[in-house]
């Protein structure tokens, strides 16, 4: 339930002068015909066998996480 | 003779130890005699484990003099990050609500420590349950008025003061290259995955790594090569074999392409920061690296790094958080309770949207790695700051929080999982306080980022220890 001593228009207020609305915006700024182009990471993220991997070590080590394991 | 032992680097001290020149309980002696000169004024360890260590290096020295030495790590003294369980001792990670908690076995990178002979000297604060870049009360020993970095920041300033010969910080979003960069000694965040983090307590699970700390770049290898491979008991760890730093480490860098990209990474900067960086990109090219500047297709997308990753890190740490944040308010430092309470106003939708901007930022990352075997970017584009100075100002006037832009060249690449190391490349003109450079390399490949940084300690030397206060 919200406090009836706060009306909308300061509990607005307070939302978006909250540090972490910069933060949002930020994200939220990207545009959906970009964001729709991208799957989220996952949570373990890396891949050896990223493009332009072609070190010594990723040549010895081309796969990781399941293919590896 | 102690003081002079406690500042060798750590093959150094492991030659004497080696040769029988000086004994584990000598140099472990040296160490604690160094910890009594310093942490009154830096207070860079949570528990000195005296007692342990001495009883440790005891058993080292028996153990060598029966011909039974290990290798390089046998009967050195290293500190370990409070985030870490090293068996019979509590960790905290400088709260309350831990005070109890201690551990029943060695977390795996302790471990094996351990079991390659090393000898644990204390246990380094980190910034409250590893969520900040200030690491109260620990002060920086280049400065007392400063603040180390975080959260490995006791790990940074205890290394800079010669108090233990490594340390093994651990890194979610700048936590082992900035304490480095502003305390002026080595900091490798490794490849995401490459240090087993099992008994480790987590910040965020898909940003963490155990991270290694030294005062010489081949000190770092060492204890890199030592820690790195494969555990089961972690589900992030990876089981690719990877290249060790130590053989190539003196290969030079002829021939290596090192892209210096200029956007996001190198503006806004402190001018005392810059100048020193610019002649360590010069030791790289009059070392035959071809050091080139590049501009990364998708560049403009990189500044979003800094606020994917707090998010990222808010909502994980909430997770792990969300019971004691209820119950137990009180075990938590304001500043840490605010952070970690923002996740109570983001959304799942933007938690995944985060999530989908790391996916561009990695691809953005990866695709300069098509062109350049390593990125030299600034660790930090300021001097450490004062304690009581929450803003930094750069040399175009502009003005930035210091907990930002203490993340802004760091935690992009906890996003892509790309190893990443911290050298020093000197000291400020102005503060006297120094400055690191960091080299980035292909995901596994740690070892090439060593290599080079290795070629510009070699050239400009070490920081050496700094002047005690008072």
């Amino acid at each position: 339930m919200s406090d009836p001593s706060v009306t909308p228009a300061a509990a607005a207020a307070e939302a978006a002068a909250h540090p972490v609305d910069a933060v949002l915006a930020a994200i939220r700024a990207v545009p959906d015909t970009l964001l729709r182009s991208l799957e989220p990471a996952t949570l373990y993220v890396p891949s050896l066998a990223a493009p332009g991997g072609t070190s010594a070590v990723a040549a010895a080590a081309p796969a990781t996480g399941e293919a590896a394991r | 003779m102690s003081r002079e032992l406690a500042l060798l680097g750590l093959a150094e001290a492991a030659a004497l130890v080696r040769n029988r020149q000086v004994s584990p309980v000598e140099l472990t002696d040296a160490v604690l005699a160094q910890a009594d000169r310093w942490e009154p004024h830096i207070r860079s360890l949570l528990l000195r484990m005296d007692e342990q260590a001495r009883a440790a290096a005891s058993a080292a020295e028996r153990e060598i003099a029966g011909g039974g030495y290990r290798g390089a790590l046998h009967g050195i003294p290293v500190t370990i990050k409070d985030v870490m369980d090293v068996a019979g001792v509590p960790t905290t990670v400088a709260s309350s609500i831990l005070a109890d908690n201690v551990a029943a076995a060695n977390c795996v990178a302790v471990q094996r420590l351990v079991d390659a002979g090393a000898v644990i000297a204390g246990k380094a604060n980190t910034h409250q349950f590893t969520w900040g870049g200030d690491t109260p009360p620990t002060r920086n020993p280049w400065d007392v008025e400063r603040i180390p970095g975080g959260s490995s920041g006791g790990s940074g300033a205890g290394m800079a003061a010669c108090i233990g010969f490594g340390s093994l910080g651990s890194d979610t979003a700048a936590s082992v290259r900035s304490p480095a960069a502003y305390n002026g000694v080595v900091g490798l965040k490794t490849t995401y995955g490459r240090i087993p983090k099992s008994g480790f307590f987590p910040l965020a699970w898909s940003m963490d790594s155990v991270g290694p700390l030294a005062r010489r770049v081949e000190d770092v290898a060492l204890l890199l090569d030592t820690i790195s491979g494969f555990a089961a008991s972690d589900p992030s760890s990876l089981s690719a074999p990877l290249a060790p730093a130590l053989p190539g480490l003196r290969d030079g860098v002829k021939g290596l392409r090192i892209g210096v990209p200029e956007d996001f990474f190198w503006h806004p900067i402190q001018d005392e920061v810059d100048a020193p960086l610019r002649r360590a990109l010069d030791v790289l090219r009059d070392a035959g690296a071809d050091v080139r500047p590049i501009t990364i297709a998708g560049g403009e997308h990189l500044p979003l790094s800094v606020a994917v990753s707090f998010v990222l890190v808010i909502v994980e740490s909430a997770a792990w958080h969300r019971s004691w944040l209820t119950e137990q308010p009180e075990g938590y430092a304001p500043d840490v309770y605010e952070y970690i309470s923002w996740a109570k106003r983001i959304p799942a939708t933007d938690f995944v949207d985060a999530q989908r901007v790391r996916r561009l930022i990695t691809d953005v990352v990866d695709s300069a790695f098509s062109e350049v075997d390593l990125l030299a970017v600034p660790a930090q584009c300021q001097v450490a700051a004062r304690v009581d100075t929450p803003l930094i100002t750069f040399g175009d006037g502009t003005t930035e929080h210091r907990d930002p832009a203490g993340i802004r060249n760091l935690a992009i690449f906890n996003l892509t999982g790309h190893p990443g190391v911290s050298v020093p490349v000197g000291r400020g003109a102005v503060s006297g306080m120094p400055v690191g450079l960091q080299l980035v390399g292909r995901r596994g490949d740690d070892a090439t980022t060593l290599r080079a940084a290795q070629v510009i300690e070699d050239a400009l030397g070490t920081l050496g220890e700094p002047p005690l206060p008072g």
